[in-house]
């Protein structure tokens, strides 16, 4: 099978654009990760974007504004996977021979939709009942207090440590520090969860030039390979489930290890989807980097900061760097390929050779998640 | 579900799969027939949040109620401003179409 390469990054700082185009946001982001690649334009032999709420078509209308025209275009919709659901895309594609230079695109503007939590499926019966996404993490991290007797300090760490990191990060939302006593006297969103344990409403955009390894290694820019990129959706039930156990990444961390040949302990450096505190300390338990109620005590103890054993969200996360939901999922494939070659600057994890990223996207009844994508990169 | 107090649920009557709500198909066998039943009156909070949108007015209590028939329903706790608990026995009735929990003594 062929093996694929991240040739080139590209990633616009994320934050609030409101009077900025959607495909204006986007746009420098492709050009600079073109330009990392030493690549024209007319390299490019196929393009997947990932967005969510930028209506039809967004691929197109961002490269129309580059001049890149006449190339085929994927747009993908899968929630906040959805850039890596387009790598995924971009991956098998050039795995199976189809082609050898992909572009992949993610790309947002929430600030377009006027603030607040994500728009849900009006249909969904517990959206009707009152479900959004910061109730439905906040009831997970209810269940992970009565389970492990975690505390409201213990989450608010999580945003103490995202936003020292995210200060690090020129291409973060949020680049100021916060006391835990901040984040806790915020205000509140859904009980135990404040405002600054959730992500914040913003807009942002990434982009990769995705290769064979054989263009990869003709064309002498720097790059990593693509270990496992894995896919996959959650399992329905409207009867019983752990919420403390994210099924989902639990099932898809096991599958992406066996396909990478690797397992926890081989991971240098980790972005997971920490929308909401409760989310990262359920992430370090389901990818195996801590024990079963083992998540707080590796928090405090430094593990997952940077300087730790396994530093997890080193560009300051979904909470810090900002959640732009299309563009995330891309965004960090650009922090863990740029940790990999050694290029992050005060936030650089020393000696990264293994790095994981892995993106989920929820909010639909009877799912933990409904979509879940991981990729293992190794230089 | 019925509009006064008492939920109902639909059993498939191929595979005896249950739903809150009756679907076209049943999800796990694809039947299209199903017996409505008396659902349950009481269950077990398995979390719960009080959300906020920044107006006191607007605070409201959301938790999953684990059933006796195997559902996990979403319910709004009433009232919002109690000291709710994971695994708090709750009674379960609709109320103007919602489903609505509240405290019950455990037995």
């Amino acid at each position: 099978m062929t093996v694929v390469h991240i040739l080139g990054t590209g990633m616009v700082a994320m934050g609030r654009y409101p009077d900025r185009k959607f495909e204006d946001i986007a746009a420098p982001a492709i050009v600079e990760a073109l330009r990392e690649a030493g690549l024209e334009r007319s390299a490019i032999q196929g393009v997947w974007c990932g967005s969510v709420f930028a209506g039809m078509m967004p691929g197109q209308r961002i490269l129309a504004r580059i001049g890149m025209t006449g190339v085929p275009v994927t747009n993908v919709e899968n929630a906040c996977s959805s850039s890596a659901t387009a790598l995924h895309a971009a991956v098998t594609a050039i795995r199976a021979g189809e082609l050898d230079v992909a572009l992949v695109i993610g790309a947002e503007k929430l600030t377009a939709l006027g603030g607040g939590t994500l728009p849900l499926n009006r249909e969904d019966p517990e959206v009707r009942a009152g479900l959004n996404m910061p109730a439905l993490y906040a009831m997970r991290a209810h269940r992970y207090i009565h389970d492990f007797g975690a505390t409201p300090d213990d989450l608010a760490a999580v945003a103490v440590k995202a936003r020292r990191h995210g200060a690090m990060n020129p291409l973060a939302q949020f680049r100021s520090e916060v006391t835990a006593e901040a984040v806790l006297s915020s205000r509140a969103i859904a009980e135990p969860l404040t405002l600054f344990q959730c992500c914040p409403t913003g807009d942002g955009a990434a982009a990769l030039v995705v290769t064979s390894e054989a263009f990869a290694r003709r064309n002498g820019a720097q790059s990593v390979r693509v270990v496992a990129s894995h896919l996959t959706s959650g399992r329905w039930t409207n009867g019983e489930r752990d919420m403390t156990t994210p099924e989902i990444t639990v099932r898809g961390s096991q599958e992406a290890y066996e396909h990478a040949a690797l397992g926890p302990a081989d991971i240098h450096v980790a972005e997971v989807h920490d929308a909401f505190t409760i989310a990262e300390l359920l992430y370090y338990e389901a990818f195996g980097f801590t024990g079963r109620g083992e998540a707080v005590a590796a928090l405090r103890a430094g593990e997952t900061s940077l300087g730790g054993r396994l530093p997890v969200n080193p560009s300051g996360g979904l909470l810090s760097k900002g959640h732009p939901i299309g563009a995330s999922g891309a965004a960090q494939i650009v922090e863990i390929t740029r940790q990999l070659l050694g290029r992050c600057g005060s936030r650089q994890v020393a000696g990264a050779k293994v790095g994981l990223a892995h993106v989920t996207g929820g909010g639909i009844a009877g799912f933990d998640h409904g979509a879940c994508a991981i990729h293992i990169l190794a230089r | 579900m019925l509009a006064d107090s008492k939920i109902t649920i639909s059993r498939c009557r191929s595979c005896g799969h249950v739903s809150a709500e009756t679907p076209d198909l049943c999800p796990v066998c694809l039947s299209g027939e199903f017996i409505l039943e008396a659902g349950p009156t009481e269950g077990m909070l398995y979390s719960f949040t009080r959300v906020s949108s920044g107006d006191k007015e607007a605070r409201y209590a959301i938790g999953y109620v684990d059933t006796s028939v195997g559902l996990r329903m979403l319910t709004l706790l009433v009232p919002a401003d109690l000291a709710w608990k994971c695994d708090q026995p709750v009674a379960v009735e609709v109320v103007a179409g919602d489903l609505h929990a509240s405290a019950m003594a455990a037995a």
